[in-house]
């Protein structure tokens, strides 16, 4: 009974370690993808000249498999990191689901269970008529993101892979018009029981916050420093031309680089690069929206 | 990226009120519903197909056992809230109802109306008690805590007395006294 508590609670603690720079090694417990990340990280982290002051964990184990001296346990961990950049602090929180495989009480292996980002599907192309503009509230959307990254607001459906429809939420909580309701391949609008793709699916969210000329509107930069509160970053991990992520900046490090919320993985103040993901890829392609 | 491990969990349970069956699907705790694992996952599998919650059943008797534990010191009196993951579907109006019962502390009681007030729609009494009867999560999302406007014992999916046997457990009745 109870014997993978211990080789969960040792390797967590390893992982820790590694991370704050205590030990030089490794966790050898992960999978090649997320040992992969956690050297990123820790490159990242000296790259913005961070310093990661402490790490707290808990985790909610809620699936116990056995089978003979085997047990595999499904897990919610929640992280925050304490981080400090040129005088300034900030705290990044995550919650992860994952599974932990033991046998006989030595760890075998520990992982992500969770797709980083949402299938891609249609490409929705809009026709765009009257120009009308809006005036976005970024403190009603980033203040939206603070209170439900890691909650689901009942107002809307909550879908296996979150990510968009979390972003969309964001943006309507700023004001953002919809439009194009009930045709789903059109505008960007969230009905009852219905939704266009624009709204849940990250690549036609990309599309359509390039191509709209009408209702929200985004415009395109080049320099990720030219991101404000509440703007919004678009993500394709491998660099195959579909777009998989969004987020939504909502704070600022102390290199003035933006900091996002995003769901599935649930995130607050994520560095914007997703270094510290395993579905980052060194084809990476980002796209950086202006929005209003 | 990692596979999603989509399989959904479940396992029965022997408790003072008779078998109750839990699932996890691979975010949380995602149904308990009284009755025998068979009858219960067969009810359940539109459900689960609706809201894409799980691929493959499987049937297993220690997986769940972090849920089974608390629920039996819940039984037993010597637990009063619940600490576990859970994953709740449902439509917005069910969702923000089953939130609201969550706010209900253990051995006091709701009427439907109170829930309607507290959830900012007070005309939609029967709504609440069509969306309290379709909570996935009973007992631990606690639809039983509600009861009429005049203190009655009114509809409970699995049955009036599962509803007093909880309430009573938890010392919101008063023994019946003949």
């Amino acid at each position: 009974m109870k014997k993978w508590n211990d080789a969960l609670q040792e390797h967590l603690k390893d992982w820790m370690r590694f991370q704050l720079g205590l030990v030089g090694t490794r966790p050898d417990k992960t999978t090649p993808q997320e040992t992969e990340m956690l050297r990123r990280l820790k490159r990242s982290l000296q790259h913005r000249e961070a310093t990661l002051l402490k790490i707290i964990v808990s985790f909610y184990p809620y699936r116990i498999h056995r089978f003979g001296k085997q047990e595999n346990v499904t897990y919610q961990l929640v992280i925050s990191r304490f981080m400090k950049i040129k005088q300034k602090y900030h705290i990044e929180e995550q919650v992860l689901h994952r599974l932990v495989k033991t046998h006989d009480g030595h760890l075998l292996i520990d992982k992500l269970i969770q797709k980083e980002s949402l299938p891609t599907k249609k490409i929705s192309t809009s026709n765009q008529q009257v120009d009308r503009g809006f005036s976005y509230d970024r403190r009603n959307a980033v203040q939206y993101a603070e209170r439900w990254w890691d909650d689901y607001n009942s107002s809307y459906r909550k879908f296996t892979d979150n990510c968009t429809n979390f972003i969309s939420q964001c943006l309507r909580a700023g004001g953002a018009p919809m439009r194009g309701m009930p045709e789903r391949g059109k505008g960007w609008w969230y009905g009852k029981g219905t939704w266009s793709y624009s709204w849940a699916v990250a690549h036609s969210f990309r599309w359509y916050l390039s191509s709209s000329t009408e209702g929200l509107r985004a415009s395109e930069v080049e320099n990720v420093k030219e991101l404000g509160l509440g703007d919004v970053i678009c993500y394709d991990f491998n660099g195959d031309d579909r777009w998989q992520h969004s987020t939504i900046v909502t704070g600022f490090d102390g290199n003035e680089e933006p900091l996002v919320n995003a769901q599935t993985t649930n995130s607050r103040a994520r560095y914007w690069t997703y270094e510290d993901s395993t579905a980052w890829t060194p084809n990476i392609k980002y796209k950086f929206f202006r929005i209003g | 990226m990692e596979e999603a491990e989509n399989d959904l969990f479940y396992s029965q349970m022997n408790t003072s009120i008779g078998p109750i069956t839990i699932a996890a699907s691979n975010q949380g705790v995602c149904a308990l519903y009284f009755g025998e694992s068979e009858e219960v996952i067969n009810g359940m599998k539109p459900w689960i197909q609706k809201y894409k919650i799980g691929d493959v059943f499987q049937e297993d008797t220690d997986i769940l056992e972090v849920a089974k534990k608390q629920l039996h010191e819940y039984f037993d009196g010597d637990r009063t809230e619940f600490d576990m993951p859970l994953d709740l579907y449902g439509t917005s109006f069910q969702r923000s109802t089953w939130k609201a019962l969550q706010q209900i502390p253990y051995g006091e009681t709701r009427s439907y109306k109170q829930i309607a007030d507290e959830i900012g729609s007070p005309r939609a009494v029967r709504a609440i008690g069509s969306a309290n009867n379709k909570n996935p999560i009973s007992i631990i999302v606690p639809c039983h805590r509600v009861i009429g406007s005049n203190g009655k014992m009114v509809g409970y999916g699995s049955g009036i007395d599962k509803k007093e046997y909880l309430l009573r457990l938890e010392g919101a009745l008063q023994p019946v006294s003949s």
